[in-house]
């Protein structure tokens, strides 16, 4: 099977394939467009994104997999567990989420070209109501389920241009899909009242270009600047239009510096003007949305030089805003905190990566959320 | 290969897991889109619309037996007929006489005051000839002691099941049948309890029949032991207060010939917007006079839609149905979910927006409720609709 065959078949693969490409299920993913997700490789999570704007199994910055030698196909599973608190209570959840899926395969000597499915935001939480009613005159405990599947996600086929030894330029081609099942349940205490269940199907699309460099300027340091844009989000119900959404402009920064062959620290910040699609979310009865900044950081300790695969550590920290508050005009965070490791086998043709994370998501106020994941990332290099 | 393996085995554990997404929400932080609206709307029937159509269950085909004593609801009083006996047995190809050693009546008791003791069913002679037409007081002249034939003590105990009674001795002669009646034998049947009562027994059509069971003796040689069992030929009750006069601007339900009532109402079209949720819809009729029966044996009321409205003939739909038990006594206004009725009209199919109602057991039952129509001063029946109207959650 030669490399093109193996592009096209995983290619096909990705766009037939899972369809909860997604990410966490959050209570601070139910309003407005959801939770952001940050588009990394396992790796690249075990390095708590400190790599994103590098990570050539990610789908940041589209010059990341400039670099590449050899085809690569790698896929995320993520297991997620989770706390909640909110005034109304706390829970306890778990959820199973397929967040990527990239292809990068090298044309020419110079060119490179990948196409991946991941994430932006998700949207998939349940929310559970006990409320009482006043219905012919008597009060009636109801209780309400919200839930909603899905989110929006990123097609993305990207190239990438070696102009030296030093630089790669990228650019990168969006198509923002994705399908967001509702299904509201009331059901009643006094049986007299039929239980109510509603079904919407939400589904959303934009194009999106973004652009991205990474450049050497020493043997150990690397920089890289994304800049992205997204066209005005259509929102359809049941193939009906019901908005247009405006969709933020995104920033971004990164270094890499290896003071030794052994080690390597990686870091970006983010920016995404989210208030560009404050005053829209507002006028659907939403909270608004706010500007939101991330940072991230970490380090890569190779254990062994001459086999820089095996069982490296890694571990980085992250801070994200959140762009979607749930109360109005209190902001919402993220803090996480990952450890990482991998190994490649059968001849670096194939890897596994793992990486536990620990997130603290806040709004300052009575919202909290503890999580805990644990991701598995899978690269196949025929 | 080992690691493969392990890589397999992790992915089959993470990818199995199920999800469990649910975390305690409230409004308005937690409700996206906002909440949905739950509204209440009452419809009132159709002016001059409504009416009641007797003849549904006629005197001969009741399902059962009404008997009482002193009882609010009306006195009863109860009669079977059964066919005529033969006068000679065959034994062996050859017609004999015989000689009667016991007789056997067996009803079957569908309903009774479980309150009070003391039950007591008499059975009177009868002549053969009665049927369908007569009147209580004619049968209640006729049920006097030179008519009495025997008594059954119903233990406190049965509340329902076969009530069988068998007359030996001085008894078999009170029910000797002359040649005149050509073997038929007919029963009158009261009641009497330690307080105003009542009981209900099963009539043929109802389900478990009425046999008349004669044991007797050839008179053959050898004096053969035979049976002639006899199921009843007909049957029926009488009461005091089931005849009317009956009030054009009222609605009736049960009496004898059974009555059912006809509300027709207006969807208007808000209601027929297939986007909102009806969460219940009740028919609301208001009694005109205080409901009264046969405690413990209260019958329900129920309620219909139509295929076609033809008037008193009109075809009810056979799979949706509302039933609603009738209140014991009082003037509380009556009550019967009819959502899944009224959804049928939601469905833009050309079902009529009318409800028949009618009384189960029809014919049957001690209560003959009345309620006041859409003619009357007050009280016109009436549809209460809740609804939801469903919030934006669509929307983010």
């Amino acid at each position: 099977m030669t490399s093109r065959t193996l592009l096209a078949l995983l290619t096909a693969l990705m766009l037939t394939g899972p369809s909860r490409l997604l990410a966490q299920s959050s209570q601070f993913g139910a309003r407005a467009l959801g939770l952001p997700v940050l588009p990394q490789s396992v790796r690249g999570q075990g390095i708590g994104g400190g790599l994103a704007m590098f990570d050539a199994e990610g789908s940041l910055n589209p010059a990341s997999f400039g670099g590449i030698r050899i085809t690569t196909a790698s896929f995320n599973i993520r297991q997620y567990w989770r706390t909640s608190e909110s005034p109304f209570g706390t829970a306890e959840g778990n959820d199973t989420q397929f967040p990527l899926v990239i292809v990068g395969a090298p044309v020419g000597r110079r060119w490179s070209i990948a196409v991946s499915v991941s994430a932006l935001l998700d949207r998939t939480f349940a929310l559970a109501t006990v409320d009482t009613v006043v219905l012919r005159d008597e009060p009636v405990e109801v209780n309400d389920t919200l839930t909603s599947r899905g989110g929006i996600s990123d097609a993305r086929v990207a190239v990438a241009y070696r102009v030296s030894n030093r630089v790669v330029a990228g650019l990168g081609v969006h198509l923002l899909t994705g399908v967001n099942r509702l299904e509201y349940r009331r059901s009643f205490a006094d049986s007299n009242y039929a239980s109510v269940r509603l079904r919407n199907e939400l589904s959303t699309a934009a194009p999106g270009v973004s652009f991205g460099v990474i450049a050497e300027p020493t043997a150990n340091l690397r920089l890289a600047g994304l800049l992205r844009f997204d066209a005005d989000l259509r929102i359809n119900l049941d193939s009906t239009r019901i908005a247009n959404q405006s969709m933020p402009m995104t920033l971004a920064g990164g270094a890499s510096w290896s003071p030794s062959r052994r080690l390597m620290l990686a870091g970006h910040v983010l920016h995404r003007n989210w208030s560009v699609a404050d005053e829209e979310i507002r006028e659907r009865g939403g909270p608004g949305a706010v500007n939101t900044l991330e940072a991230a950081g970490g380090v890569e300790w190779v254990r062994s030089r001459t086999n820089p695969f095996r069982l490296p550590i890694r571990a980085g920290l992250r801070y994200a805003e959140l762009p979607f508050p749930v109360v109005e005009g209190r902001n919402a965070h993220e803090l996480s905190a990952s450890l990482g490791t991998g190994l490649r086998f059968s001849g670096g043709r194939g890897s596994l990566d793992l990486a536990i994370e620990r997130a603290w998501r806040s709004d300052g106020g009575a919202y909290r959320e503890r999580s805990f994941l644990f991701a598995v990332g899978i690269g196949v290099r025929p | 290969m080992t690691r493969v393996a392990w890589l397999a085995a992790l992915v089959l554990v993470l990818a199995g897991c199920e999800d469990d997404l649910t975390v305690p929400g409230g409004c308005p932080e937690f409700c996206p889109g906002g909440q949905p609206q739950v509204r209440d709307t009452i419809l009132l029937a159709n002016p001059g619309s409504d009416s009641s159509f007797f003849g549904y269950v006629s005197r001969d085909r009741i399902p059962s037996l009404l008997v009482s004593d002193g009882l609010a609801a009306g006195e009863t009083r109860a009669w079977v007929r059964f066919p005529g006996r033969s006068d000679t047995v065959n034994v062996g190809g050859t017609w004999y006489p015989y000689v009667i050693d016991s007789i056997a009546v067996e009803l079957s008791l569908q309903a009774r005051d479980t309150t009070l003791g003391d039950l007591t069913l008499y059975y009177y002679r009868l002549p053969a000839d009665v049927d369908t037409l007569i009147s209580f007081d004619e049968l209640d002249q006729l049920l006097i002691e030179s008519a009495l034939v025997d008594s059954l003590q119903i233990p406190d105990s049965v509340r329902q099941g076969a009530l069988r009674k068998v007359f030996i001795g001085e008894a078999l002669d009170r029910l000797a049948v002359p040649p005149a009646d050509s073997g038929v034998l007919a029963l009158g049947l009261r009641m009497r309890a330690a307080g105003p009562s009542g009981l209900r027994l099963t009539a043929p059509a109802g389900g478990l029949g009425q046999n008349f069971v004669t044991y007797l003796r050839a008179g053959n040689e050898d004096s053969t032991a035979q049976t002639i069992t006899l199921n009843v030929q007909t049957n029926g009750y009488v009461r005091n207060n089931g005849d009317g006069p009956f009030d054009p601007d009222l609605l009736y339900l049960g009496w004898l010939p059974s009555a059912r009532s006809f509300i027709r109402f207006t969807l208007p079209d808000s209601l027929l917007d297939r986007t909102i949720q009806i969460l219940r819809a009740t028919l609301e009729l208001t009694p005109a006079a205080p409901y009264t029966g046969l405690p413990g044996d209260p019958p329900q009321i129920e309620v219909r839609g139509l295929v076609r409205d033809l008037g008193a003939k009109s075809t009810p739909s056979l799979f949706v149905r509302s039933a609603s038990t009738l209140p014991q006594e009082g003037v509380d206004v009556l009550q019967v979910d009819v959502r899944g009725i009224v959804e049928l009209w939601r469905l833009g199919i050309d079902f009529p927006s009318t409800l028949v109602a009618a009384l189960a057991p029809e014919g049957a039952s001690f209560h003959q409720p009345v309620f006041h129509s859409s003619r009357s001063a007050g009280g016109t029946p009436r549809l209460r609709i809740t609804y939801l109207i469903p919030a934006r959650v669509e929307q983010p």
